[in-house]
């Protein structure tokens, strides 16, 4: 029974992973746009859980509504100022310009903030499943994670906006052609993927609470970028359970080496991780949830 | 040196520090060099943490700059990238804000290193433990994935199996983790004694959370880097006090003209209050505000003393009679005694000392000679210090 602790605890985390994935599976399913300054998002996420819980004592859920109006700002903000004007002249460019506008975020939050790690403490208590103490707030941001999931994919499936997005992606001209207004749905997919991002950064500090700083959003980056083509780019619910996965690959995946012997069975999980990235990009290149 | 990018704190404070100790040798006229008064110039470029710009910067200031040495960029990974430059051109070069010990294992002639190095971090802590409890048995040790953690764990793994203790789980964790828990359960079926977790900032900031959240307890938890800085206590409170680490130099340690006069070696350069003031006006001219140094300037500023005194003893600035006249040097600086080991190229006087958190202080615990506090062990449980309790 040693294995249901590492279990949960992947499952959890996973459901962090699948969050902050959200946004940039969106945009890049609308807009076809690869965010790659999505790390600089998730850590301004993660100031503002921070600031609002040392400020005004705000509790991460209570700042994950203000992250999202951020952020839904600020996905607007980088729709109408770089990938709009940018689109036009090609992928590279709009790369390369996110790429910029990622680092120039990183640098200006240093400015304002400083280079140190800071962190906070919300300790809301815990409970006890199966030998692993599992704290409540980690378990209410997993399982709020997992309902806004489900609301977005909701939103997509069930109202004239989400349709709206949906038509977008599957032929942008056709979507024109019968009256849909693409500019405006590539606006609000910016700004709601870039905001989900943000929230996903608020989520993030309740496993990392002490390791913010302007430079953490690198990995996640990276790590999303894993995930987003594992569950299928543009596919959000893909992405989620994409993120569940490794999250209990990551965990499993330790505890599964470390029991065979392994020398370095965290290095081994991540191994996997990237072996069945691999075996996915060969095998099924739209991802695995993507029908 | 890194002045942005992920090492920018450390750098920052490693320039001040550096910066700190010119301007003293200035303000004191300069440093003798062949009968002659000299003043020192310091130039330094912002690397921004990114090792092929930190390559050509060094480049450029043997080349264009033509200095005469150089001090190396913080972080092993930058020092050790440029190391074969310094090599390369015969500039000798003081190895600063790098630990690692393969920066030492290259057999590069003209780069020293000035204090203990990474391997060894976790050898007073580990000689406090058994000194203090001979009946200690088990040490657990986790470890980031990084050139530096690995060499910190490696030297506590061989340290603790010298000292005949058993080490009951060793693993590593990736170098940014978001979640400890898989290896944190395993060091909890471990139960082990001691636990060592040889991390840099964030991941053993995270690692003590994780342990408390785990509530795996043990008599003694000692970390490298995290615990040196103030932070560690603001994020973590109560649950900071009693750990323990390393640290290359603290504001409490006594190493003083006197101290040098009683063991019949050389002072040289500023005192430890004179280093404090120097760097304080630094620290508000480039940073805005005035604050107090921490190991990272010290150890830079020892990087610049150790070649000023080679300079000195030497009368010119070739680094060949500068590494000659280091080799045969025993002085003392406010930072530690210097005596270059000539195979390895290392001071092998730096001894390391350990720190505590106590009271939300953090105070130097070993060696008993220099230290402020006697240590507080065996460490609370994280219940008791959840429930605010404190380690004095």
């Amino acid at each position: 029974m040693d294995v249901i602790p590492y279990f949960l605890s992947g499952l959890i985390l996973g459901s962090i992973y699948g969050l902050t994935t959200l946004g940039l599976s969106l945009i890049f399913g609308v807009l076809r746009v690869v965010n790659v300054a999505h790390g600089s998002f998730v850590m301004l996420g993660a100031y503002a859980a921070y600031f609002a819980f040392i400020l005004w004592a705000w509790p991460p859920f209570a700042t994950a509504l203000l992250a999202f109006a951020i952020g839904a700002l600020l996905g607007y903000l980088v729709y109408i100022g770089v990938i709009k004007p940018l689109n036009k002249a090609g992928e590279l460019n709009v790369l390369v310009a996110l790429f910029a506008l990622g680092a120039l975020i990183a640098e200006i939050a240093r400015l304002l903030w400083g280079p140190d790690f800071v962190g906070y403490r919300w300790n809301i208590g815990s409970v006890e499943v199966a030998g692993l103490q599992i704290d409540i707030s980690k378990l209410a941001g997993a399982v709020l994670a997992l309902a806004i999931a489900l609301s977005l994919d909701l939103l997509l499936r069930r109202t004239y906006f989400g349709r709206s997005i949906r038509a977008v992606v599957q032929d942008p001209v056709g979507a024109m052609v019968v009256g849909i207004n693409v500019d405006r749905v590539f606006a609000a997919s910016a700004a709601i993927g870039i905001a989900i991002t943000t929230v996903g950064g608020v989520f993030l500090t309740l496993f990392i609470p002490v390791g913010i700083n302007p430079y953490m959003g690198g990995p996640y980056t990276l790590i999303g970028f894993v995930i987003a083509v594992l569950g299928g780019l543009g596919s959000l619910l893909g992405a989620y359970t994409a993120g569940l996965l490794l999250g209990v690959i990551e965990s499993l995946g330790f505890y599964a080496f470390s029991v065979a012997g392994f020398a370095e069975p965290s290095e081994m999980a991540l191994f996997l991780e990237f072996a069945l990235l691999l075996l996915v990009l060969l095998f099924k290149p739209t991802g695995l949830f993507k029908l | 040196m890194p002045i942005s990018g992920r090492y920018a704190s450390e750098g920052q404070y490693s320039l001040w520090g550096a910066l700190a100790v010119v301007n003293w040798v200035n303000d004191h006229g300069g440093i003798d060099c062949g009968g002659k008064k000299v003043k020192v110039k310091l130039l330094y470029r912002d690397s921004e943490s990114k090792l092929d710009l930190a390559q050509s910067i060094t480049e450029a200031l043997v080349t264009q700059d033509k200095v005469n040495f150089l001090l190396s960029p913080y972080g092993s990974d930058l020092a050790l990238g440029v190391s074969p430059i310094a090599e390369k051109y015969g500039v000798l070069m003081a190895v600063v804000g790098a630990s690692s010990d393969r920066i030492f294992q290259q057999g590069f002639k003209y780069v020293i290193g000035v204090a203990a190095p990474a391997s060894q971090y976790m050898v007073p802590v580990l000689d406090m433990a058994v000194k203090t409890d001979p009946t200690v048995k088990t040490v657990a040790i986790l470890y980031r994935d990084s050139e530096f953690n690995r060499q910190v764990a490696e030297g506590a793994k061989a340290y603790a199996e010298k000292l005949g203790l058993q080490v009951v789980a060793y693993e590593v964790y990736p170098s940014s983790p978001t979640d400890l828990t898989p290896q944190i359960l395993k060091v909890k079926q471990a139960n082990p004694d001691i636990i060592i977790v040889a991390s840099h900032f964030a991941d053993g900031q995270l690692a003590v959370q994780q342990l408390a959240a785990q509530k795996v307890n043990a008599k003694l938890i000692a970390l490298s880097v995290a615990p040196l800085v103030p932070d560690f206590y603001k994020a973590l409170g109560t649950l900071a006090e009693c750990i323990v680490g390393p640290s290359h130099w603290e504001p409490g340690v006594k190493y003083t003209p006197d101290l040098a006069k009683q063991k019949g070696v050389e002072w040289f350069g500023p005192t430890k209050e004179e280093f404090i003031t120097y760097f304080r006006q630094v620290a508000k001219q480039m940073g805005g505000q005035e604050v107090d140094p921490g190991y990272h300037a010290a150890w830079a500023a020892e990087g610049v003393l150790a070649i000023l005194y080679g300079v000195q003893k030497a009368g010119t600035v070739d680094s060949d009679k500068v590494l000659a006249a280091l080799r045969s040097a025993d002085f003392m600086t406010f930072f530690s005694e210097f005596k270059l080991n000539s195979t390895t190229n290392i001071n092998v006087a730096h001894s390391m000392v350990v720190i505590q958190w106590q009271g939300g202080n953090r105070v130097v615990v070993w060696p008993s000679a220099v230290a402020e506090a006697k240590l507080f062990y065996p460490s609370l449980t994280w219940d008791q210090k959840a429930a605010g309790q404190l380690c004095k």
